[in-house]
């Protein structure tokens, strides 16, 4: 057997279905030994228009379902466009495994034809990575790869292949068929559930006036949406989430206040500025979810965190007021608190602090929804899909203003249905996540929610929904601009705008038509739902133009390095 | 002997060798938190690859940071962080002086995949 053969038949071993990638030199033997099982349909492959996007792909398919998700590159260009897929997936713990080919042996370091350093380009922006030495060895790696990847704090690992093992007859008693279960300088964190740390947590809870949860990622990779509402019921407890946290609860669900953090809804930002005790359920804390911490420590907050890893405990511990915590998965460590919580028994009334919180949604929410009548509104086009949209409809964002405006009006009701680019802030992101969520979800309609300036960055891959059959919709945000960064150079550069505005000369209508999808330019709330309902019944792809004001702002936000104390809820100078 | 500058801070970092990125790894991560290496000394310490690395390395606000990050790094099966105390003994040796330092055993902590003994 040949190592190619050798590594598609592990790969089919491993369960493994999908494969988004593009082939080159390196990595032809490897797509060369898959055609028997393409034919076979034991594996699929499916052709991206730039390696960026088929780790996107993977990570959106990984994201999705759960499983881990596979992309694969040819030598120097291809591998080293895997890169922000790759740095995408690390930052927000998204499972995906990349094999990569690489120049044969023979010619590394002679600065070969597309040769590059992948193991040392990768290794600080992946879990794992390792460059296979022997062919019987592939086996092994694939599925320490699989182990990596999915187990403790999950994320990216990279598998990288001289094309020369490929050809290489490897001795089929010589194989390691390696069991997947150890692995010399890797293991999973221990779970820590000390008795009294849940007591003193419960009963930290139980006492607090002002009791709050913030869930994140964490809770949805997890998931625990039945024990996040089965605690927040039993104590009173409002909750809010990070951006990546908020498909870990109904966003319908009336103790959900919404998405906190840089540009999260300021009710969120208030309650937590209010709360004395916060339960931080899966969330590293990251300066987009606490831009500054001051805001924990002047509030004399009491934090009580449940975290699969440890160290970012103790990090957090340094220089926070960490009063308790579980290290275990979000799911178990939240029963081990319903546990102790029962036992303590909840008396608290907490009306005053629920009333208080509706009182900040009631308040901001007549600031948040107003229509000028100067074009669309972020909000009512959010609303309008929404309508339209089953509750299990998977959506990811690119990244910039409509990524924000998402965080804050999308209402997201199941785990897995909201997929975007938080710790890395990937533009681009969007459509090539899509596509890998449909692939893993055919059952479920999958809308991007994207900008224009982000949508153009990855869109060269609606040829691949378009040539693959994977009929997502995109919905372009178009106001001609990065309106993000301009928001930024408006609010804080004294309105020095510069190299941000995007000509009228892109007719997103017919880029998609060009690409073989269909194309509607929807000028109004009702344009933008038949156009919808239509992108629905073709089952086709399809790209929706949504024009929105140049201006239109991303809207609360805080000065660079800002206090919630300094949120900007109004558009400064707008009437109030 | 001499007791271990405040500047400076030893530690050892042991690891199962897959190839020489393992000591890419541990120096990157320190590098990547602005640390600074005085020196480094590494070897094989069995026969099943496992190899121990001790550095020398500046103090900084970051190391606690490093150190943890470290110690979850595939590959690395745990970092011994001395606390700053070491015997230095000097090695005289083909007429040339060779500088031993020697961690204190009594004085340490160890970090290894979110277990921390010490």
């Amino acid at each position: 057997m040949k190592g190619s053969k050798l590594l598609a038949e592990t790969l089919k071993r491993e369960g493994v279905k999908v494969i988004f990638g593009i082939p080159g030199l390196s990595n032809m033997a490897f797509y060369d030994a898959l055609v028997e099982y393409v034919a076979n349909n034991d594996i699929r492959v499916i052709l991206m228009r730039h390696e960026q996007g088929a780790a996107h792909a993977a990570d959106g398919f990984a994201r999705a379902s759960g499983r881990p998700g596979f992309c694969t590159a040819t030598s120097g260009p291809g591998a080293l466009n895997l890169v922000t897929g790759l740095a995408t997936a690390y930052w927000d713990n998204s499972p995906v495994i990349a094999i990569t080919g690489q120049v044969p042996r023979s010619a590394l370091g002679k600065l070969s034809f597309q040769e590059a350093d992948i193991p040392g380009v990768v290794a600080n922006i992946t879990k794992f990575v390792v460059q296979v030495r022997n062919a019987e060895d592939i086996p092994k790696w694939v599925r320490n790869a699989i182990r990596i990847a999915l187990t403790g704090r999950s994320g990216p690992v990279v598998v990288d292949i001289p094309r020369d093992l490929f050809n290489e007859e490897v001795d089929e008693n010589k194989i390691e068929w390696f069991d997947g279960t150890s692995f010399n300088g890797y293991r999973e964190f221990p779970e820590v559930i000390d008795p009294e740390k849940v007591k003193k947590a419960a009963r930290l809870l139980i006492e607090a006036e002002r009791p709050l949860m913030l869930v994140g990622a964490g809770a949805v990779w997890s998931p625990a949406t039945e024990e996040i509402i089965t605690l927040a019921e039993m104590l009173r407890m409002p909750i809010v989430s990070t951006l990546l946290g908020k498909s870990a609860i109904p966003n319908d669900y009336p103790l959900y206040i919404g998405m906190m953090g840089y540009y999260g809804r300021a009710e969120a930002n208030k309650a937590f500025m209010d709360a004395d005790v916060v339960l931080v359920v899966g969330a590293r804390l990251s300066d987009r979810t606490i831009p500054n911490i001051r805001d924990v420590i002047d509030t004399k907050k009491k934090l009580i965190l449940i975290n699969i890893d440890p160290t970012d405990i103790y990090k957090l511990s340094s220089y926070l007021p960490v009063e308790s915590y579980i290290v275990a998965d979000v799911r178990k460590g939240l029963r081990e608190l319903i546990k102790a919580v029962n036992m303590l028994g909840s008396q608290k009334d907490r009306s005053e602090w629920l009333r208080k919180v509706i009182e900040y949604k009631e308040y901001y929410s007549q600031i948040y929804y107003r229509d000028d009548g100067k074009g669309l509104k972020p909000w009512k086009i959010m609303k309008t899909i929404r309508n339209i949209l089953p509750r299990d409809a998977i959506v990811t964002t690119g990244v910039g203003s409509h990524q924000m405006w998402a965080g804050v009006f999308w209402e997201v009701f199941e785990p897995r249905t909201f997929l975007t680019s938080g710790g890395m802030g990937t533009m681009g992101f969007g459509l090539p996540a899509a596509i890998g969520a449909k692939v893993a979800r055919p059952d479920k309609i999958v809308v991007d929610l994207d900008g224009d300036g982000s949508f153009l960055m990855t869109m060269n891959n609606l040829g691949t929904a378009v040539d693959e059959n994977i009929p997502v919709i995109a919905v372009v945000f178009d106001n001609r601009t990065l309106g993000l960064v301009r928001q930024v150079q408006d609010l804080f550069f004294n309105k020095r705008i510069i190299a941000v505005d995007i000509g009228p000369a892109t007719d997103f209508v017919k880029l998609a038509q060009g690409f073989g999808a269909l194309g509607f330019d929807a000028q109004s709330y009702e344009d933008l739902e038949i156009a919808l309902k239509n992108a629905i019944r073709e089952n086709m792809p399809a790209v929706i133009r949504v024009p929105v004001q140049r201006d239109e702002k991303a809207l609360p936000t805080l000065p660079p390095g800002g206090s919630f104390r300094e949120m900007i809820v109004n558009e400064p100078g707008g009437s109030d | 002997m001499s007791q271990g500058e405040a500047t400076r801070q030893l530690i050892k970092i042991v690891g199962y060798y897959v190839d020489a990125s393992l000591i890419e790894r541990v120096v990157a991560n320190l590098r990547k938190l602005l640390i600074d290496i005085d020196w480094i000394y590494g070897r094989r310490i069995n026969e099943e690859g496992l190899y121990e690395i001790y550095l020398m390395v500046r103090k900084n606000p970051n190391l606690y940071a490093a150190v943890l990050n470290l110690s979850k790094t595939v590959g690395i099966e745990k970092v011994v962080v001395f606390d700053g105390e070491y015997d230095e003994r000097k090695l005289e040796e083909n007429n040339k002086t060779f500088i031993v330092y020697v961690p204190k055993s009594g004085k340490v902590k160890e970090y290894s995949w979110g277990v921390v003994n010490g």
